[in-house]
């Protein structure tokens, strides 16, 4: 049988949850949240993009796959997270710690992209 | 002062005479020890793709006939020898074609195969001819890049020759987990180990027995685990 444009059931889920988590997410978070807390999920969220592929590619397989299975939707979540919270901060506040935020999630989700899709900064793991 | 400018003259002479000499001696015995060293244990590796490097590696540096270095021969299998004179050919910088040009030196005569191995990467959505395995084997692990353990071995059957095996992308539409191990695989690896002949619709990969385990069982994979042909 073929199919054209088949999606795969992972990316399927981390889209509808992405779109779901950062949205919902980001109004709850900033009802109760102040510029520090905004800041810091920035910083997790870069500390995350920074550590996650180097530390997938230097776990053996049998650590390595059940820890990415676990890990990788809450690392999306946190990612996407501090992206729209960083936004609607800076559209409502337009405050400088809002715009770094925003600066540091683009930056966290850039760094996560090219860790995640290219061997450019981490090779791929070698036996 | 002349005899001072003569004794400088000539003392810097023999100190580069002196240090090109040494770099001279010091490259090629280096080369060839090391090649030597490797060739020792090569038959003995478990891992064919390591086997391979260094019978390459060998032919490449060396004009001297190896026993060891055909002793690591006569353990590859035939899809693996016939994968040294493509590495090879490559090596030397005239193999970026080499399917292309020994179809046209083929012409008068029988196919020659075009074997080889590449990882096929994850695609978010993927376009083509899909198709899951329609067989499987278990083996010693000597396919997988790991060389250990046991290995799953997957056959997948297009309706054409996969001419193009670097075009190939996979996933999984119906299971979340087989999904995740191959976008796993591709982050680690670069994408799941597969191993083609462009003269040939099969193609065939291999998976590890943590990820056959881990998302529930050989069957869960053979029925999920996805390979799209453009």
């Amino acid at each position: 049988m073929s199919y054209i444009g088949s999606i795969g059931s992972l990316a399927c889920v981390a889209i509808i949850l992405c779109s779901l988590g950062a949205t919902i997410g980001s109004i709850l978070l900033l009802r109760r949240t102040n510029e520090k807390h905004l800041i810091g999920l920035s910083l997790l969220a870069f500390l995350l993009a920074l550590i996650f592929t180097p530390i997938l590619r230097i776990l053996p397989e049998e650590i390595g796959l059940p820890f990415f299975l676990l890990a990788f939707m809450p690392t999306l979540a946190i990612l996407m997270l501090s992206l729209g919270a960083s936004f609607i901060s800076l559209v409502r506040t337009r405050a400088r710690i809002a715009f770094l935020s925003l600066i540091l999630s683009l930056l966290a989700v850039g760094l996560f992209v090219v860790n995640t899709t290219t061997p450019l900064i981490w090779s791929f793991r070698a036996y | 002062m002349l005899r001072l400018k003569l004794f400088v003259a000539l003392t810097l002479g023999l100190v580069l005479l002196l240090a090109s000499a040494g770099h001279m001696l010091a490259d090629s015995p280096q080369l060839q020890s090391a090649s030597a060293g490797e060739a020792g244990t090569c038959a003995k590796l478990a891992n064919p793709d390591r086997k391979i490097s260094i019978i390459v590696e060998f032919a490449r540096t060396s004009l001297q006939d190896s026993k060891e270095i055909r002793q690591c021969y006569d353990t590859l299998t035939n899809e693996q020898k016939a994968q040294v004179f493509v590495r090879v050919a490559k090596k030397m910088g005239f193999g970026a074609n080499l399917a292309e040009e020994m179809r046209g030196a083929s012409a008068q005569g029988p196919q020659p195969l075009m074997y080889g191995s590449l990882s096929i990467p994850y695609a978010a959505v993927g376009s083509g001819e899909q198709r899951t395995a329609y067989t499987y084997w278990v083996d010693d692990g000597s396919r997988c890049p790991t060389g250990r353990g046991t290995e799953y071995n997957f056959a997948y059957s297009f309706s054409s020759n996969v001419t193009n095996p670097s075009s190939l992308r996979a996933n999984s539409p119906w299971n979340v987990l087989v999904d995740g191990a191959i976008l796993y695989y591709t982050l680690t690896d670069g994408g799941l180990k597969a191993w083609y002949d462009t003269n040939s619709p099969v193609i065939t990969t291999c998976v590890g027995d943590t990820a056959i385990s881990t998302v529930g069982g050989v069957g869960v994979w053979k029925d999920n685990a996805a390979v799209y042909k453009p």
